[in-house]
């Protein structure tokens, strides 16, 4: 039981370290937790965003498909 | 052609798309066997299987589209496309995009853990994710106080916020999580101020506040943020949301194991025009939309 409490004395010391969300602070935690360009370099792909809409125009076309399929949607939330 | 999609509905489903996908599964790396059949798959239109693998590895994964490739071209063309053109089918579909809210407010968002000493320094310390958040027309122009002159004020609906807690605040940063409930919501509110108006343009400021709590995890958040709204075009030029506070405990699928209270943050911003930009909250379900 002691040995629970002072984690959690710890985990929010650890907590209570981490800058607040300000007016002052906005702009810098925005930027840190949008993703950069680099993170979302796979977005770039001009993916089909359903498989049925790749479906459809690789009949037309006679191309075949590649399909990146997650738990979650890969360009949402996987 | 490259295509994303979410397995879960199309591995389960019964439409058309669920179909046809539940055929080339059964021929890829798992098989019929049960589970998830995520993964990267070469296709064919008609649905034969070219090549499959569930790699995060770019090797095996360039290895298995180049077979792919090889497997298309000795494809005879009779098996390469469906007997009929499929666009027919479209109407069957059960897709949540559907339920798209034409003229309302599109919020892309994104999550990470902020910097703190106890992040690991493999993938975990990087992982980021993403989803979009939904608002109909007329909840959108609920963000606004009703008169517009600097210093009014306003509570955004209450509805509207415990959706953003439940379906979007939540710890999505290395894996799928779950919605809250609406009895897992403890406290959720945001003030809206008028900061300026300039011609047609309203701008407001946020700033707010949600709690919820499982029992076995949970999220505490500080609110702000702003947008300028369009009288004339009756939208949001901008829109800028961010939550940052502490998330404590884990769910099945997001990887936090037993990983101490550690803080976190969102960033919301208008969604961009692109295909991926009209695709369905990840945890429309808790809509109540359907």
């Amino acid at each position: 039981m002691r040995l629970r409490i002072l984690l959690a004395v710890l985990a929010l010391g650890v907590c209570a370290q981490a800058e607040e969300l300000t007016d002052a602070t906005f702009a810098k935690f925005r930027a840190f937790i949008m993703p950069t360009q680099a993170e979302r370099q796979f977005m770039t792909i001009p993916w089909y965003p359903t498989y049925w809409q790749a479906v459809l125009d690789a009949n037309k076309r006679e191309a075949p498909i590649l399909l990146w399929v997650m738990n979650g949607h890969p360009l949402t939330c996987t | 052609m490259p295509a994303a999609d979410e397995v879960y509905r199309l591995q389960s489903g019964d439409d058309p798309e669920c179909q046809l996908f539940q055929y080339v599964a059964k021929q890829g790396h798992y098989g019929a066997k049960g589970g998830s059949q995520q993964g990267i798959y070469c296709i064919a239109p008609s649905g034969v299987l070219l090549a499959s693998i569930n790699s995060t590895e770019a090797a095996p994964v360039a290895r298995t589209l180049q077979k792919g490739l090889e497997e298309w071209n000795k494809l005879p063309k009779a098996r390469r496309l469906l007997p009929q053109d499929p666009s027919g089918w479209t109407g069957r579909l059960q897709r949540d995009e559907r339920f798209y809210p034409i003229g309302g407010l599109i919020l892309r968002q994104y999550v990470r853990d902020l910097p703190h000493a106890s992040l690991p320094r493999d993938w975990r310390g990087k992982a980021w994710n993403q989803d979009l958040a939904w608002f109909k027309r007329e909840e959108a122009v609920q963000f606004l106080p009703s008169k517009f002159e600097a210093g009014a004020h306003t509570l955004v609906p209450s509805p509207l916020i415990r959706r953003l807690a439940r379906a979007h605040l939540v710890d999505t940063v290395r894996g799928q999580s779950r919605a809250f409930s609406e009895g897992e919501v403890r406290m959720a509110y945001l003030k809206s101020t008028v900061t300026a108006v300039k011609g047609q343009v309203v701008e407001v400021r946020f700033d707010g506040e949600t709690r919820t709590d499982s029992g076995s995890h949970g999220l505490a958040l500080r609110l702000l943020g702003g947008a300028a709204f369009d009288l004339n075009a009756q939208k949001y030029t901008r829109f800028e949301l961010v939550a940052a506070g502490n998330r404590w405990g884990g769910t099945q699928y997001n990887y936090r194991g037993s990983d101490p209270p550690s803080p976190i943050g969102f960033a919301f911003t208008l969604a961009g025009n692109t295909q991926s930009d009209l695709l369905a909250p990840e945890l429309f379900g808790a809509y109540g939309w359907r």
